[in-house]
């Protein structure tokens, strides 16, 4: 047995490109599957990071809400459980002015600290202080940022404007970027004496957030819940709210698996036709061997060693560049705002996950050579001796039955699947599309060539005739089709989803119809009326909504939920309301009823009458369904019921956000608007800025897809040279033939290109074939993962992916074409 | 009597790595139209090569080869091409036929090579055919023939474009000796019923003894 595994090991050194192949298919397939699969972990960690930032090591948090009689709350009863906890630590959030000249100033976000408390929970590291201690008084710390662009230094003064009133301090550190001081470029901040504020505030022994961390993380829940008792009328949360942050990143890893599951696809096809030439080179040998006495279990443990050494090593190497891709797509998702506050990407994975990718590229190595290997011993050795094996693929019928039964499939069905399993079966339908389309390319590619043979002779003489004779069941060829097709429809899927995602974001951005948006707190009438009269305001609308509402038993939810104004709602924010809008909102007005969106519509199932129970501030409270709308806010899980019953139900009494209209620059009133409310905490956004905003990050997002689908088509383009390259060992003899018989150097020439140039225009009309076939599945699967987004097919996408398919098999075909044309016609024809 | 290939002074040699093996040395010969010539010698004396290099598939080294009276080394490959379409046709050992192509394409081969239209070609396709005796297996492809018919198809596609010679290496070499008979038959009709030139390289006395003349090789010379 040693002597087969020295010829197989020689095999696998002297196929060079062959080996690079297989090891790169596996190495991309494990790497690809890892990132995917670490991904979320890592988009997680991102999250956690950015809430680290403001809650250092807390684990407990606690704020005031809607329900709770006032803003600040007592410490004194957290400070009671002391025993179970780490430390307990207070703080009281306000705002300044800091006016840096005549015609500058900046908001500063003031963050009330006891030192000794902070130094506990989110310690802060500072470069230079001067009498920091005792931490009182009007003494103030500053980001090392804020200091080098105000040129301050420790003992400098500055004034801060709070409540209207002036406040001179005196710069007692300079902190370095971490924690609070991380800051994104847009808010500045600074840590002032607690006490300072509660007395400016009047909020003696109170303060407006507590953090906590129990000495025992396991009793996290339980002190929740006590303290949930304590503070009955206030928020007692997860400082970091884990389950939330988790069901976030999975859905986002849904289109990541996607993409695998096609590059697994891939991999497996190409392992499989590798490992058809690996035994069809080994059959004389094996042959041999076995007529010498070796058992067929011996020979084929040789083969199945050498697919699981491609296996091992891949899956190796795939580790290895999985941790890299899954930095890079890390960084990817890094907003300006998170590179501005100096986050480095950040990537968090498990052994567990490391070793799942591993043992899925031996598996995949493994499965996908082990028919081949099978068939090989299958044939007597007799057979082999006499040379007697029939090569040449044979088309057989319940190929294409099954071709035509998978496409259907995928095709009919997903339409009908409920939505639990709508997620595993429209995967399931990625890989059905893909086996369907090898098994029918025999037939397509047969049928293309039908057409093309009458065009040819017109257009290319009978070299053309020729070409397309050589074609003809040319397993090459045929593989040729098959990864260019699938590497083709990879590209469109993913493209045209982000196509329509942008699109769509587009679309939705033209629901909104105002020009500025904010929030300022405690919006009330009066604060209205003060918008209305700022020059270029020309109308304004206090829009309220309530976030994360739980439907019946509060499993299901309705991620934004409007309260219309029965005239203005309409007027300002477009939800797409199916029917007559005007009429319909009027009458959200009347009595505890709602309009859903046809996305919510789905997942509950309801139709107008039904009725859905909202779990409101107050209890639950029914709500009849009246009509629906088409939207896509919040991933479309949006819904609109009257403004009388969102404030009565859920105790509103201030305005969400002020929406303005404007006939002039959004952007310069929108400065304006800051400069009238200066002196209050406003977040203010243009329209045109949220959508710019939206844009980057899907940029963000898609890139990374796209790495993957561009992955997909390089293993593609590897497996066609492959292929062109075997193709043209197997055809040396019988282009040397034509060669004797009169064929001149540039005939070869030509007569090769026109096969790379057929097969390639085949490949490219098969691949749009497959994917219209993928993305007539990605709306259900959007939709089984709420985000209800319509498909926009692209003419000139598609048109891309012919013209790129077949520039690929073109220039994939220079290398056999020049050879052919220095072939050594005598050699290639005296030896068998 | 018009010569119709000429060699003068042909030497071959092979690089074999370090080594340069000398395969043909200083072959001058000349064969007449008409002629059917037997090449003879033992095995790896340079009879193939010589038949390669006259039908313009390899270069030699030196010395020069004319066939009508047209030197070989000043032709482009396509001008090279055009003769081997037109002016000569290839028997091998092994056949050589296209595996995906079917009797009549494989004979048809020259025809569309040469750019012309294969309807064109009907009749005498029809009548190569018949002279070969395949006029019912016009639309298998090699693999559903024997190696006679195999044989007789290379033959048909050396004779569609009417060229004035035929090269032969070793043609019944692999065919029994009753198939063999009927090919070297078949040769020997086309020779004299429609003057073709023929040369066949062989190691069997018999199939030379149905030619007009032999030439002997031995250690690259002529002998
Ligand atoms: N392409 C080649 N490279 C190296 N040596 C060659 C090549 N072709 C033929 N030879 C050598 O040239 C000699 C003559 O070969 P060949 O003409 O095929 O002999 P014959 O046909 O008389 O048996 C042999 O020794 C052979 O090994
Ligand atoms: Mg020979």
């Amino acid at each position: 047995m040693g002597i087969i595994f020295r010829f197989v090991l020689r095999n696998i050194k002297e196929k060079k490109f062959r080996t690079f192949l297989i090891l790169f298919s596996i190495t991309m397939s494990a790497a690809l599957f890892f990132a995917a699969d670490a991904m979320s972990g890592s988009v997680e960690k991102i999250v956690v990071d950015r809430i680290r930032k403001a809650v250092g090591s807390a684990e407990i948090l606690i704020t005031a809400n809607e329900k709770s009689p006032s803003r600040s709350m007592s410490m004194a009863f957290a400070q009671r459980l002391g025993d179970k906890l780490e430390y307990v630590a207070g703080t009281i959030h306000g705002s300044g002015i800091y006016k840096v000249g005549r015609d500058e100033s900046i908001r500063i976000d003031l963050h009330g600290f006891d030192m000794e408390e902070l130094q506990q929970m989110n310690p802060v590291a500072l470069t230079a202080e001067q009498k920091l201690y005792p931490f009182n008084g009007k003494k103030i710390i500053i980001s090392q940022n804020t200091a080098k662009k105000y040129r301050l230094a420790p003992g400098n003064v500055l004034d801060i404007e709070i409540d209207r009133q002036k406040h001179r301090f005196t710069v007692s550190g300079i902190a370095k970027p971490a924690g609070i001081f991380q800051e994104d470029g847009q808010s500045t901040n600074a840590i002032i004496p607690r006490a300072f504020l509660a007395g400016l505030y009047d909020m003696e022994g109170q303060v407006t957030a507590i953090y906590a961390k129990p000495k025992d993380l396991a009793e996290k829940q339980a002190l929740i819940e006590q303290l949930s008792k304590i503070y009955n009328r206030y928020s007692v949360r997860e400082a970091i709210p884990e389950e939330d942050i988790k069901r976030n990143a999975s859905t986002f890893t849904v289109p990541f698996m996607m993409m695998v599951v096609l590059v697994l696809f891939i991999s497996v096809f190409i392992i499989y036709t590798s490992f058809r030439v690996i035994t069809t080179e080994m059959l004389p040998v094996i042959g041999t061997f076995r007529s010498i006495g070796a058992t067929k279990t011996m020979t084929d443990m040789v083969l199945l060693a050498e697919s699981m050494t491609y296996g091992i090593i891949g899956g190796a190497l795939g580790c290895g560049l999985g941790i890299g891709m899954l930095y890079i797509m890390a960084n990817m998702l890094l907003t300006p705002a998170d590179k501005a506050a100096g986050f480095a990407a950040q990537i968090s994975y498990s052994p567990v996950q490391l070793a799942t990718a591993f043992i899925l590229a031996v598996v995949l190595s493994v499965i996908s050579s082990l028919v081949p290997i099978i068939k090989v011993s299958k044939i007597s050795v007799k057979d082999i001796v006499l040379n007697k094996i029939d090569t040449t693929k044979k088309r057989r019928k319940w190929k294409l039955a099954a071709g035509i039964l998978l496409f259907a499939t995928v095709l009919l069905l997903p339409q009908y699947m409920p939505r639990k399993i709508a997620v595993t079966f429209d995967m399931f339908c990625m890989v059905f599309a893909s086996i369907s389309i090898v098994l029918l390319i025999p037939y397509l590619t047969a049928g293309f060539i039908k057409i093309f043979e009458k065009a040819y002779i017109f257009i290319f003489g009978n070299e053309g005739t020729l070409a397309v004779k050589n074609l003809r069941d040319n397993k090459n060829i045929l593989n040729n089709i098959s990864l260019l097709a699938m590497g083709i429809s990879a590209l469109l899927l993913i493209n045209t989803i982000s196509f329509s995602v942008f699109k769509e974001v587009a679309n939705a951005y033209r629901g909104y119809h105002y020009a500025v948006r904010f929030y300022i707190d405690e919006a009330d009438r009066e604060k209205l009326g003060k918008v209305e009269r700022v020059e270029g305001v020309d109308a304004v609308y206090g829009n309220m909504y309530v976030h994360d509402i739980g439907v019946g038993d509060g499993k299901d939810r309705i991620m934004l939920l409007y309260g219309a104004d029965r005239v203005k709602f309409n007027d300002y924010i477009d939800v797409g309301i199916l029917g007559d809008a005007n009429a319909l909102v009027d009458e959200l007005s009347q009595s505890r009823s709602i309009i859903i969106s046809n996305a919510l519509k789905y997942k509950f199932g309801v139709e107008i009458g039904d009725k859905l129970v909202l779990n409101t501030k107050t209890g639950d409270r029914e709500y009849r369904v009246i009509g629906f709308c088409e939207t896509l806010f919040q991933n479309g899980q949006t819904a609109v019921i009257g403004d009388r019953f969102l404030k009565s139900d859920w105790k509103l009494k201030y305005i969400s956000e002020v929406l303005v209209k404007t006939d002039e620059d959004p952007e310069v009133l929108k400065e304006r608007i800051k400069e009238s409310f200066k002196d209050q905490q406003l977040y203010i956004q243009t329209v045109a800025g949220m959508e710019r905003e939206n844009n980057e990050a899907n940029t963000a997002l898609f890139g990374i897809f796209r790495i993957f689908s561009i992955m997909t088509m390089v293993i593609g383009v590897f497996g066609i040279l492959n292929n062109f390259a075997i193709s043209f060992m197997e055809r040396k003899r019988g282009l040397a033939m034509m060669r004797a018989n009169g064929m001149s150097k540039g005939q070869s020439i030509k007569m090769i290109f026109i096969e790379a140039l057929t097969g390639g225009l085949i490949g490219g009309a098969v691949g749009i074939l497959t994917g219209i076939l993928l993305i007539s599945v990605i709306p259900y699967l959007l939709k089984a993962i709420d985000m209800p987004i319509p498909v926009h097919y692209s003419g000139l996408l598609f048109a891309q992916g012919l013209i790129g398919g077949t520039v690929v098999t073109l220039i994939a075909s220079l290398s056999p074409a020049m050879k052919s044309s220095k072939l050594n016609i005598m050699e290639a024809i005296k030896y068998e | 009597m018009e010569a119709i290939i000429e060699t003068n002074g042909l030497f071959k040699t092979f690089k074999l790595g370090m080594l340069d093996v000398e395969v043909l040395k200083d072959i001058n010969v000349t064969i007449g139209k008409g002629e059917f010539v037997s090449i003879m010698g033992p095995s790896g004396s340079g009879k193939s090569t010589l038949l390669y290099l006259i039908g313009g598939l390899d270069k030699p080294t030196s010395g020069s080869i004319r066939i009508k009276g047209k030197e070989l080394a000043v032709m482009k490959d396509k001008e090279q091409s055009i003769m081997r379409r037109r002016d000569i046709g290839f028997v091998f050992q092994f056949y050589n036929l296209i595996p995906n192509l079917n009797v009549e394409e494989n004979v048809m081969l020259p025809v569309l090579l040469d750019g012309k239209k294969m309807k064109a070609y009907r009749s005498r396709l029809d009548e190569i055919l018949e002279i070969v005796g395949l006029s019912d297996r016009r639309h298998h492809t090699p693999r559903e023939l024997s190696g006679g018919q195999q044989q007789r198809v290379a033959i048909a596609r050396a004779l569609i474009n009417e060229p004035d010679i035929i090269l032969a290496d070793e043609p019944i070499g692999n065919l029994d000796s009753k198939t063999g008979t009927e090919v070297m038959k078949l040769l020997q009709r086309i020779n004299k019923e429609q003057g073709k030139t023929i040369v066949q390289v062989t190691h069997s006395r018999e199939a030379a003894e149905y030619g007009n003349r032999t030439i002997n090789v031995r250690d690259g010379k002529v002998s």
